[in-house]
């Protein structure tokens, strides 16, 4: 579905990404994790075209969308859940919905209907202004407009960061459900044992290249490529998830 | 104080208040929109007025007729200048657009003086207009009314599509953030490029519509240029209900304030505003903000 192949990107003369490859497959939640600063985020916005290709291929079904305006590659079915939500706060919750799903023409009023419906919190809050939604409620809102626009995959970039557990969970379940209402999923998750729970497949980032790719079995026999690349932290989750 | 003068000013106040709402609206949606001053705004204002000279002379066309048709031969226009000029430096920084645009009121200024002279021309008030009409012993041109209400009635128009339509709601989000209403799916740019043509043709309506009450001449648009940015800056740039209040503001405060301190009045509506900043940085009403 989604294919980078020898990605490179710069931020003016900052070498970011140094040839990242990595694959979606229809119907997997792929996780992307790696340290602060390994260029998730810039991998996420390399794909959008927000951020500039040096060098290497974004293929996504089938077409090559590197060098396409953003808004294209969005109309193509692409959505991005980006850092920091970004929702328009001077816009009501549901007018946050319906700018993405009158955007393109993938979607209509049903799929407008359908990704307020998503959060159940959201729909009570409709007619709100987005700026007066809590944290949490601002990541629903975020991702809940991703889907408005009935995307063939979702790019979330750290959804649950600095958010309660139960939002945690809320979120969570958001993700489980976009797949299950055949979205595909590539997730950044610093958040690494939600990671582990959701992800089919792996992909660890290292100063800008794929240092490990695999399942999520794979990943788990791997323990040095956690302490290395994401923390020696991490691996204690790991243990802890084990249990 | 006499106060039939006082109320008299006061109505051309209001009257000039809701022209300089036409102006300031587009000056403010194309700085919400694409961060972009657009010192040309002036300059396609009296473009407005030339056209409409153009269209009633040239082509014998009646005075109403040619209202509507005045702002549409300009849009055009307009959406050409923005796709040549201002689009591909985009991403340069915001002084690159202002002084482009600085530019581009000169050439046109020019223009107007190439194809129409350096003179002044006043049309008479269309029918059935002409006459005056009594507001407490004063007699007050009925036209200036009915323009006056014909510019609120197309600012409201404004607001209506800005509020209730999906090109409205659109233009919100990208005022909000225009990378993230990019990523969703909307072509920002092309919506800029729109938006510049009927910021425009708003300009030139009023330029079109003025003609009667204000003199044609080519640099007509240049106080009115100024006097929409102080509304706009005042109202907070790219808050449109803010620079509504500032319209009247700004009118008020030159009209009452030069019937009494004459020439003074734009230096005190400058030394207002000035000191409205220093206090509300982002604007006097409302959530505005300065880039
Ligand atoms: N807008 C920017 N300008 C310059 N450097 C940036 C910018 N954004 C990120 N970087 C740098 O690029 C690297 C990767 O950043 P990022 O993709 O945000 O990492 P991650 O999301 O994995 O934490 C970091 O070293 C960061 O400092
Ligand atoms: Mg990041």
């Amino acid at each position: 579905m989604l294919a980078l192949s020898g990605v490179h990107a710069h931020y003016g003369s900052a070498h970011v990404l140094h040839g990242v490859d990595l694959e979606v497959q229809s119907g997997q939640i792929a996780c992307l994790v790696g340290r602060n600063g390994a260029g998730k985020s810039t991998t996420l916005k390399a794909i959008m075209g927000i951020v500039p290709l040096s060098d290497g291929s974004v293929t996504f079904r089938g077409e090559r969308i590197d060098g396409r305006a953003t808004h294209v590659i969005a109309a193509r079915g692409l959505a991005w859940v980006p850092e920091d939500r970004r929702v328009f706060g001077s816009l009501s919750v549901a007018e946050n919905i319906r700018v993405a799903a009158q955007a393109t023409r993938r979607s209509n009023a049903g799929h407008a209907r359908l990704a307020l419906e998503f959060f159940p919190a959201l729909l009570e809050r409709s007619r709100h202004p987005a700026a007066h939604l809590s944290g949490g409620q601002q990541q629903m809102l975020a991702i809940a407009r991703a889907l408005a626009s009935n995307p063939d995959l979702i790019m979330l970039d750290e959804p649950t960061e600095g958010l309660a557990p139960s939002m945690v969970n809320s979120i969570r379940a958001g993700i489980l459900e976009s797949r299950a209402r055949g979205v595909s999923v590539l997730l950044v998750e610093q958040n690494f044992r939600l990671a582990l729970s959701v992800g089919d497949v792996f992909f660890v980032l290292s100063r800008g290249t794929v240092v490990f790719r695999g399942t999520r079995d794979e990943l788990q026999a791997a323990p040095e490529i956690i302490s290395e690349h994401l923390g020696i932290g991490r691996a204690k989750e790991l243990s802890q998830w084990h249990e | 104080m006499d106060l039939n003068f006082l109320f008299v000013s006061m109505l051309n106040g209001v009257v000039y208040g809701a022209f300089l709402l036409l102006t300031s609206l587009g000056l403010s949606l194309v700085f919400g929109l694409g961060r972009v001053v657009n010192f040309a705004h002036g300059a396609l204002y009296a473009l407005g007025g030339y056209a409409l000279l153009a269209v009633i002379r040239g082509a014998g066309v009646g005075y109403w007729p040619a209202l509507l048709l005045a702002p549409l031969l300009v849009v055009p226009i307009a959406i050409a200048i923005e796709r040549t000029t201002i689009h591909p430096i985009r991403h340069r920084s915001d002084i690159y657009t202002l002084l482009v645009t600085f530019g581009i009121s000169f050439v046109i200024i020019g223009a107007i003086e190439y194809v129409w002279g350096t003179g002044t021309t006043l049309l008479k008030p269309p029918q059935p207009f002409v006459s005056t009409v009594d507001i407490f012993g004063n007699q007050y041109p009925l036209y200036r009314l009915v323009a006056a209400g014909v510019s609120l009635l197309v600012s409201a128009g404004v607001f209506a599509v800005i509020q209730l339509t999906p090109v409205g709601l659109r233009i919100r989000a990208i005022t909000d953030d225009p990378g993230m209403a990019e990523a969703l799916g909307v072509n920002t740019k092309w919506l800029l490029t729109l938006v510049f043509g009927c910021a425009a043709g708003l300009a030139a309506f009023a330029g079109a519509l003025g003609a009667p009450i204000f003199a044609i001449h080519p640099e007509m648009g240049m106080s009115i240029l100024l006097d929409s940015f102080l509304a706009v800056i005042l109202g907070g740039l790219g808050n449109l209900p803010g620079s509504a209040i500032g319209a009247f503001v700004v009118a008020l405060t030159k009209s009452i304030g030069g019937g009494y301190i004459a020439d003074w009045s734009t230096a005190v509506l400058f030394g207002v505003v000035a000191i409205a900043l220093i206090f509300r940085p982002t604007g006097v009403f409302g959530r505005g903000r300065v880039a």
